[in-house]
């Protein structure tokens, strides 16, 4: 049975993995240590030279009373590297991953985790407070011990003042944000101002090809995808946290403001999301979903929409789809402190085993952002396409604002040249679903047709 | 007549002896037409935690944390609080349970994983 690991614990398991599997991990210091001068690692996980890869980032340990994140987080690289090794495929549940799998993962992508950034939150919460959630800076201590530490995830650079950007009906949630030290949402003195937040940004620095980003915590029981500080809709581009016409205004729910998504990347965030936590709910029938951030409440400074949101306001950033999972449920029995029953050996090792399963999802879902295709590396925002299928090549296309081509996605590892434009075109067509206009119809039966011809020349060759 | 079994004997409202400096996990029962702005004059902690709307009645239930002063304090503002359980005792429970060395000397073994190889 599983016991909950100490900071040590995870510190040391990271060395064990490096010493254990060195063609295969690599161990990595990150630049600053915390307010109580701990050292953070992250480990990288690929087979090769992984530099010029799609990357998937994946960090816990951020809230320091959830426990189980870091757990879960090492023991889902454990696994991975193990059955890559062993040449086999995993099983959790009734959720299996075929060897194949394991090895797309390890050979197509680089993998890096990041267990537990918080540590000296996570070690308070361990020794002294158990339900503490922020970290251990004491910049702000008045003598109220609360007032101790900053809310590492309401610290990022997106729509950080929220005084400014928020509706003021929404500032008195305090689950937003918050500017009282003593409250658990204190989001700091300034945006990044905190060494976790740091050492996050410098891995998604570091990282040119990041496509998708996951954030542990708990316990919610979904898997949030864009946007977190408001409802999102596709019809407004400008309705956008960029645009200052709407500052004052975000955060309240059936309003005028809704934050932009466009349809494709909509499709995107809503498709990953929805394969982890299908993955989550193959384990054991519980009831993991795929939702919006903003289901549980709007929120400003959150890894989620930053690392989203870069691609918009940085030059020449990848694209990353980015999400927090909510770990395990909520529960009214006496005893079952959700946050940190996974202290229970046997609640941690069912936990382990719902939640790995959507770690695995996270990174075959890579294939269905694009990431693979090189032209889409450093893709500015494109809320206008047009799709179209070129007759003389049977490329589908889309154009950009700029007037710019663009094939879509290559989402997928198959070998045969049929089955590869199939998933092309596959993917095309859940893109094309979300255009409504006559357009929309146009390019659906444009797709479809081809898919007919593709499938009749295979059927002529195979039969 | 059948018994009442223990599980489903859940009694809202047990009463808690309640010590003014820890920390309950409470519902917040909100009526109809009454929202969170109501209880913002109040440190609750309610961050990551799922709130139940009856969609009927429009009625809310939140479950949050507050230490025992708070507890009686929204309850003399004439707020709802059902106290489910002494949270800082069932964190001192879970905190035992904690490994308290270093299982894997530095680097030297580490965590066998939890999926099954096939």
């Amino acid at each position: 049975m599983a016991i909950l690991m100490s900071t040590v614990e995870i510190a040391s398991a990271l060395v064990w993995l490096e010493r254990t599997f060195p063609d295969l991990c690599l161990r990595i210091e990150l630049p600053e240590p915390t307010h109580e001068k701990r050292a953070c690692h992250a480990l990288r996980i690929a087979k090769g030279n992984s530099t010029q890869r799609p990357a998937v980032l994946i960090i816990a340990g951020v809230h320091a009373r959830e426990w189980g994140g870091p757990d879960i987080v090492v023991n889902f690289v454990v696994d991975l590297l193990k059955a890559y090794r062993a040449g086999k495929g995993l099983r959790y549940g009734a959720k299996s991953f075929e060897a194949g799998e394991i090895r797309w993962i390890l050979e197509t992508l680089s993998l890096v985790v990041f267990p537990c950034v918080n540590p000296d939150g996570v070690e308070f919460s361990h020794k002294r407070s158990a339900y503490w959630r922020k970290n251990r800076n004491p910049k702000s201590f008045d003598g109220n011990p609360d007032s101790i530490g900053v809310d590492i995830n309401r610290n990022y650079d997106f729509l950080w003042d929220f005084r400014r950007y928020f509706h003021p009906e929404a500032l008195k949630n305090t689950s937003l944000a918050s500017d009282d030290p003593k409250l658990v949402t204190f989001h700091g003195l300034s945006a990044f101002s905190e060494p976790e937040t740091r050492n996050v940004r410098w891995l998604m620095d570091a990282l040119p090809r990041l496509s998708l980003f996951l954030d542990l915590h708990s316990y919610s029981g979904s898997v949030f995808h864009s946007w977190g500080d408001d409802q999102d809709q596709s019809s407004d581009p400008e309705k956008n946290f960029r645009n200052p016409a709407y500052d004052g205004l975000r955060g309240v729910k059936d309003d005028g403001y809704c934050e932009y998504l466009s349809p494709p990347d909509k499709a995107i965030c809503q498709s990953v999301a929805h394969d982890v936590a299908s993955a989550m709910r193959a384990v054991r029938q519980r009831p993991y979903k795929a939702e919006p951030g903003y289901n549980l409440y709007a929120t400003s400074g959150t890894s989620d929409d930053y690392a989203f949101s870069r691609h918009l306001c940085l030059p020449g950033r990848s694209k990353v789809f980015a999400y927090t999972l909510e770990f395990n449920f909520a529960s009214d029995a006496p005893g079952d402190e959700p946050f940190i029953i996974a202290g229970d050996p046997a609640i941690l090792d069912s936990t382990m085993r719902d939640v790995i399963p959507g770690l695995m999802a996270l990174c075959l879902a890579a294939s269905l952002t694009g990431c693979l295709e090189p032209q889409r590396l450093a893709c500015a925002e494109q809320p206008t396409r047009r799709f179209g299928v070129d007759p003389a090549t049977s490329q589908v296309r889309y154009v950009t604002g700029s007037g710019a081509q663009h094939a879509p996605a290559l989402p997928d590892s198959h070998t045969n040249p049929a089955a590869r434009d199939l998933a092309k075109l596959l993917f095309a067509f859940d893109v094309a679903c979300t255009i409504k206009s006559r357009e929309g119809e146009a390019v659906r039966a444009s797709i479809l047709q081809q898919i007919e011809k593709i499938a009749a020349a295979a059927r002529k060759q195979h039969l | 007549m059948v018994k009442e079994t223990r599980i489903g004997r859940r009694t809202p409202g047990k009463a808690h002896k309640i010590i003014q400096n820890r920390t309950y996990r409470i519902f917040v029962h909100l009526p109809p037409g009454k929202t969170l702005r109501e209880l913002s004059e109040f440190p609750l902690d309610h961050c990551c935690m799922p709130h139940h709307r009856d969609e009927k009645t429009g009625a809310q239930r939140l479950m949050a944390y507050a230490k025992g002063a708070h507890v009686e304090a929204m309850r003399t503002a004439g707020h709802k609080i059902e106290v489910l359980a002494d949270a800082d005792k069932e964190g001192k429970r879970l905190q035992k349970l904690i490994s308290k060395k270093d299982r894997f000397h530095g680097g030297k073994s580490g965590p066998s994983g939890v999926g099954t190889l096939f």
